[in-house]
């Protein structure tokens, strides 16, 4: 379990140091923090009205009580104002976080599923001209900024085309089925294109993976037990292979979700992505702010997910079997 | 390095090589300054302005030639800060261990942690725009990687033998890392600095178009940043204002990416391109004709690695019930012989002359189908090795119950009823059928592969160094375990060692290998007595033999 | 240098510190335990284990796998923390010790590894491997080190030493390999040599050899060498003393032909039978089988 434990343990590290960056960053940036946590034009204030700002935002007391004060009003999850529609930070995250959670979840299943099956696939038929057309064409994809896949892909299927919207997730006159139907054809381009832009990560995994798994011993015994190639391929080769493929699965969410940034604000998806961008442009620094710790949390998430879903795929992770006769007595002791 | 890696290697260099004369030469190349208005706003394109203009009228071709500068500035100065750091982090956190190493890595797990590009937007929003913004924030997140690339690299290091005995002599990390350390692990830096390059340009282009570059200078990202605001891509514009500056940054990414891949398969022989599974073993000239009638069968047999002839001629046959010891120096082509006998040769072997038979049939025009019917059926394999012969994540009873199937049509129950069986039959606790190989001793999964073997009732088995890595109680036990089964099933088998005096005890007849040819073939006795050929006598001589007094008690 | 590169006079290195009384290494007591991965309980490698070696004594140190023989070597040569115990090197005990003193004192003990393959640095020449401890503890000058470096390749009779001198690990066979792993013992004038299966990756016929060598050197130069195997053949031929180690522990500590003829505890009963059953005359062949090769 002291693993479990460890691993925890390293999560409050990631969040304590993505919250203390949030706190630091508006104070070591060049210029006054009020400028930070006012948004508006600071310059254009008295100095008399900047004293009562940093009373009102506890900016005039010491760093320790600011820090102090800051993770109280986080852990209640007080994120501050938003500046720029003068709403709490939190009421707008949560209007946005659905739509990125229905589109990376979406585009994640997507690339893993695709990535990793043509990468084992191309392992399998490793050194044949028909796995160096795939490997040079998935590295070619993996070259293209997500960004630009995304104005492609609008340029030619939303534009040219008219096959698809181009941008937004929701029709504005939409209601019943017809809205839903709406909603699912005005993903298709953001989720497509984020699969896209992620599939390369788990084909080049899956098929390194897959080359490592066939030079195994067991492989040439399974055949020569006399198992069918497919039985060999699939139950001894891609079982045994998408292990490290599984390990990497948070980590690539992370990038899908820094995929997300771009993609969303091409299609002008309602998203945390492009919320940040949003953030970016008028320099709404608590919003920004806000979705930086949310995408953090995210991650550490969906890290926790797999390291507890890991042991259910690898045996070998799973605590060692006692002898028999004691078995029980350990699990009590330890749990 | 194939063929094929050196033409990508060849073609990424000749990508980039010309993105840094472009680069270089932009000032002289570019047919106006990319910072100027020189013509009409959102001018298509005409031999004036061959990419045309911009919303502003400033000339989009030249910004194009312009922007390689700032991508591989950015890039590679972000990837070099990010690699030095890196590399210096990883290499001392795994030489020193302990607390540093422990420090060091939480670091690197938290950064690794955060979301690359919110937290590079973040860092940067507050830093302000600019080039020397992009630089810290994109070497700040990618340095993380190496050092964790590196530790690992450093850390499997240390633990080998050449570095434990410098340590033991005394060595200081003054000696060792810079005259053992670093040139061990500097190939890895290549490929792993190339790589960055490639992430950083990445990172630097959605920086830029997010509007965190320099905007007073042109690059790839700025202009697509411009031309989504714009909404270009919505007009015939995206056709010369969108696709070209997406195009370069690709063409840039894939010739670091190209490269790198190319130099860090040099540095993982694992991920080296190998010649695919082989499907169908190469038929050879004539079909085995021999007269002999034995269960194994093999004649005149050659095989050849490329151009190495590793088996000669070799000519040997195994009755049912009879146990022939195949004994030879490493090198001398045993274990070839053991993979031909089931027509399993490693890849790149194929068998250039002669022949095997099993039970009659020929191995070597054999169709794959009917390979397949042979193996595990006919003919089984004892590998070496059973640690890494049985699949690490299946239970020993999933492997056992497969092979039991492949080769017979029956129901759930019997196949269950049958692996027991089989436990049973080479001294395991059938209770063992839940476990994972990892749960076993050594001596135990060797068991399990024997029980394997004898899955599908083969005439012939065919044991490749089935003791080797065993500790030696637990090698007497198998051989005798391989003695009884041979005697009460009547199986024909074929030992593999290096060994003599171990598979003297069990062997009815020894065959001597040496560089691939069959030098002495006899019964047992005669080889250990009155053996005629030097590397007999120098296996024999090899091995010493325990004098022990008369009237020692023996088992 | 007078001598012509490949015929070198094979002087013997001459022990720096020659004190017969005291033995050369004596380990009491010494217990060493490894943290279990991901488990807070801790695995016992080594449990109270004694062992006294004399100059010129060789000691063959056998067991199985996991019964301690290569941690117990380690954990001497100071590449393993012990728990517990002392270790004294000619009577002087290395724990208590500074670890620079500790490191000096050290030099009077080399140890060699299991694969010859693997424990020579595979980018240095076999001059400058077996310098590297010189260097290391900056003996001498550049002419007194190679003056060194070939005393010690002549006396683990690697000839013509010329021919040897500007080769890289991988251009030798496990057998030189092994040699110059040796000289690369030899060249410091250690008083104690800890082998640890130094010919368990090599080919038979090259096993006897290297084991007998061992056994020369110690007899020669008034080497205390301490020979890990789990061949009770080989070391029957080469050491004068048998420790037989299991789980951790020293069960049986003797004269080799003492501990092989009367074994008191009952694994060394077992470790002897198995050895003797591999070993004995084959029965009568089962049948009589045509060869099919000439």
């Amino acid at each position: 379990m002291s693993r479990t434990c460890g691993r925890i343990g390293q999560y409050v590290l990631v969040l304590w140091v993505a919250g203390t960056l949030n706190f630091a960053l508006p104070r070591l940036a060049p210029g006054d923090p009020v400028a930070y946590v006012y948004g508006g034009d600071a310059q254009a204030l008295s100095e008399r009205q900047l004293a009562a700002l940093r009373e009102t935002f506890g900016l005039d007391r010491s760093l320790a009580e600011q820090y102090a004060g800051f993770w109280t009003g986080l852990l209640r999850g007080d994120l501050g104002t938003s500046v720029q529609d003068s709403r709490p930070v939190v009421d707008v995250l949560a209007e946005r976080l659905p739509w990125t959670v229905a589109l990376v979840g979406t585009a994640t299943a997507l690339a893993f599923v695709l990535g990793s099956l043509l990468g084992a696939w191309a392992a399998w038929r490793r050194g044949s001209k028909r796995d160096a057309a795939v490997t040079s064409a998935v590295l070619a994809v993996d070259a293209m900024p997500g960004f630009w896949i995304a104005m492609v892909a609008v340029a030619v299927f939303a534009v040219q085309l008219g096959w698809f919207p181009s941008y937004g997730a929701v029709a504005l006159d939409g209601q019943g089925l017809g809205a839903a139907g709406e909603v699912v054809s005005r993903m298709v381009l953001p989720v497509a294109t984020l699969a896209l832009a992620g599939i390369g990560g788990f084909f080049l995994l899956a098929r390194a993976a897959m080359v490592g798994v066939l030079d195994e011993p067991f492989v040439r015994l399974a055949r020569a037990k006399g198992l069918r190639e497919s039985r060999v391929a699939v139950v001894h080769g891609l079982r045994t292979a998408l292990l490290p493929v599984f390990t990497n699965l948070a980590l690539a969410i992370g990038a899908l979700l820094s995929g997300a940034v771009v993609v969303e604000t091409v299609f002008a998806y309602p998203g945390l992505g492009s919320l940040i961008f949003e953030a970016v442009t008028v320099r709404d620094y608590p919003l920004l702010q806000g979705a930086f710790l949310l995408v953090t949390v995210g991650i550490v998430g969906a890290n926790l997910l797999a390291d507890l879903a890991y042991p259910l795929l690898d045996p070998r992770l799973r605590r060692v079997r006692a002898p028999r006769g004691t078995q029980l007595r350990q699990v009590v002791v330890r749990g | 390095m194939t063929r094929r890696s050196r033409r990508l290697a060849g073609l990424g260099l000749g990508l980039l090589s010309a993105l840094l004369l472009v680069a270089l030469t932009a000032p002289w190349l570019a047919p106006y300054d990319p910072t100027v208005r020189v013509g009409v706003p959102f001018a298509r394109p005409s031999a004036a302005h061959l990419l045309g203009t911009d919303d502003v009228g400033k000339d989009l071709l030249s910004g194009l030639i312009h922007g390689a500068r700032v991508s591989l500035l950015v890039g590679v100065v972000a990837a070099l800060s990010a690699t030095v750091l890196g590399s210096g982090v990883g290499i001392v956190a795994g030489y020193a261990r302990g607390v540093v190493d422990t420090v060091a890595m939480r670091l690197v797990d938290v950064v690794l942690s955060l979301p690359v590009l919110p937290l590079t937007i973040v860092v940067g929003v507050f830093a302000g725009p600019g080039l020397r913004t992009q630089i810290f924030v994109i070497a700040g997140v990618l340095w993380a990687g190496m050092a964790r690339e590196l530790r690992a690299q450093v850390l499997s290091l240390r633990e080998r033998d050449h570095l434990q005995a410098l340590l033991a002599m005394g060595a200081r990390p003054w000696h060792v890392l810079p005259r053992h350390v670093l040139p061990a692990v500097a190939p890895l830096i290549g490929p792993q600095f190339v790589l960055a390059t490639k992430t950083a340009i990445l990172l630097e282009a959605s920086l830029a178009f997010l509007g965190l570059g320099d905007l007073t200078r042109a690059s790839w990202g700025t202009m697509l940043s411009l031309a989504h605001a714009r909404s270009a891509f919505l007009t015939d514009a995206w056709l010369w204002w969108v696709l070209p500056p997406g195009l370069a940054i690709a063409t840039t990414v894939l010739a670091f990416g190209l490269l790198g891949h190319v130099l860090e398969e040099r540095t993982r022989p694992g991920l080296r391109d190998r010649p695919a599974a082989p499907r169908r073993d190469v038929p050879v000239s004539a079909p085995v004709v021999d007269t002999v009638d034995a269960a194994l069968v093999i004649s005149q047999l050659s095989v050849r690695y490329g151009d190495v002839l590793v088996v000669d001629g070799v000519s040997l046959t195994v009755a049912a019930g009879e146990l022939v010891g195949l004994v030879g120096e490493s090198g001398s082509g045993k274990s070839t012989i053991a993979g031909a006998a089931l027509a399993l040769l490693p890849a790149g072997a194929t068998v250039s002359g002669g022949g095997v038979r099993v039970c009659g049939q020929d191995l070597t025009n054999a169709s794959p189908a009917a390979l397949r019917a042979l193996r595990g059926n006919r003919v089984a394999l004892i590998p070496q090795e059973a640690n890494s012969a049985l699949n690490p994540v299946l239970t020993v009873g999933f492997q056992l119950a497969e092979t039991v199937r492949a080769h017979r049509p029956v129901g759930r129950a019997a196949v269950r009823a049958r692996a027991l069986e089989l436990l049973g039959q080479v001294g395991l606790d059938p209770d063992r059928v839940g476990d994972y190989p990892h749960q076993l001793s050594g001596g135990m999964r060797q068991r399990v592969v024997i029980a394997m073997a004898l899955a599908g009732d083969p005439e012939v088995l065919v044991a490749d160094e089935p003791t080797s890595g065993l500790d030696v109680l637990v090698q007497a036990d198998v051989l005798d375990l391989l003695d009884g089964l041979r005697t009460r099933l009547g199986l024909a088998m074929l030992v593999v060692s290096h060994d003599l005096p171990v598979i003297e005890r069990v062997a009815d007849r020894i065959a001597v290998l040496q560089a691939g040819r069959l030098v002495e073939v006899g019964d047992t006795a005669t080889i250990t007595t009155v053996a005629a050929h030097p590397c007999t006598q120098a296996l024999l001589a090899s091995a010493p033999r325990l004098r022990l007094p008369a009237g020692q008690v023996r088992r | 240098m007078s001598r012509a590169a490949g015929a070198p006079v094979p002087e013997v290195p001459v022990p720096e510190v020659p004190v017969p009384e005291v033995p050369v290494l004596e380990v009491e007591g010494l217990t060493v335990s490894f943290r279990q991965r991901g488990s807070s309980r801790r695995l016992v490698a080594l449990a109270d284990v004694d062992l006294t070696v004399a100059a010129a004594e060789s000691v063959a140190l056998v067991g199985g796998s996991g019964a301690g023989k290569s941690t117990l070597a380690r954990t001497v040569a100071g590449l393993v923390q012990a728990d517990r115990g002392s270790i004294r090197l000619d009577g002087t005990d290395l724990s208590g010790l500074s670890r620079a003193d500790a490191r000096r004192r050290r030099r009077a003990l080399h140890l060699v590894f299991q694969n010859p393959y693997a424990s020579l640095p595979p980018t240095l020449r076999v001059v400058d491997i077996v310098a590297e401890p010189l260097v290391i503890h900056r003996v001498g000058d550049r002419e007194q080190r190679r003056d060194r470096v070939e005393h010690a390749l002549a006396a683990v009779r690697l000839d013509p030493i010329g021919r040897y001198l500007p080769r890289y690990p991988h251009q030798l066979s496990g057998g030189q390999r092994q040699r110059v792993a040796l000289a690369r013992a030899l060249v410091t004038r250690p008083r104690l040599i800890l082998a640890d299966e130094p010919t368990q990756m090599l080919d038979a016929s090259l096993r006897v050899q290297l084991s007998e060598l061992l056994g020369e050197l110690s007899a020669d130069h008034g080497l205390a060498v301490v020979h890990i195997t789990h061949d009770l053949a080989l070391a029957q031929r080469s050491c004068t003393r048998l420790v037989v180690m299991q789980a951790g522990r020293v069960v049986e500590d003797g004269e080799t032909a003492q501990v092989l003829g009367d074994p008191q505890h009952p694994y060394t009963a077992a470790l002897v039978a198995a050895a003797a059953a591999t070993r004995e005359q084959s029965p009568a062949p089962r049948r009589t089988a045509c060869p099919t090769s000439p």
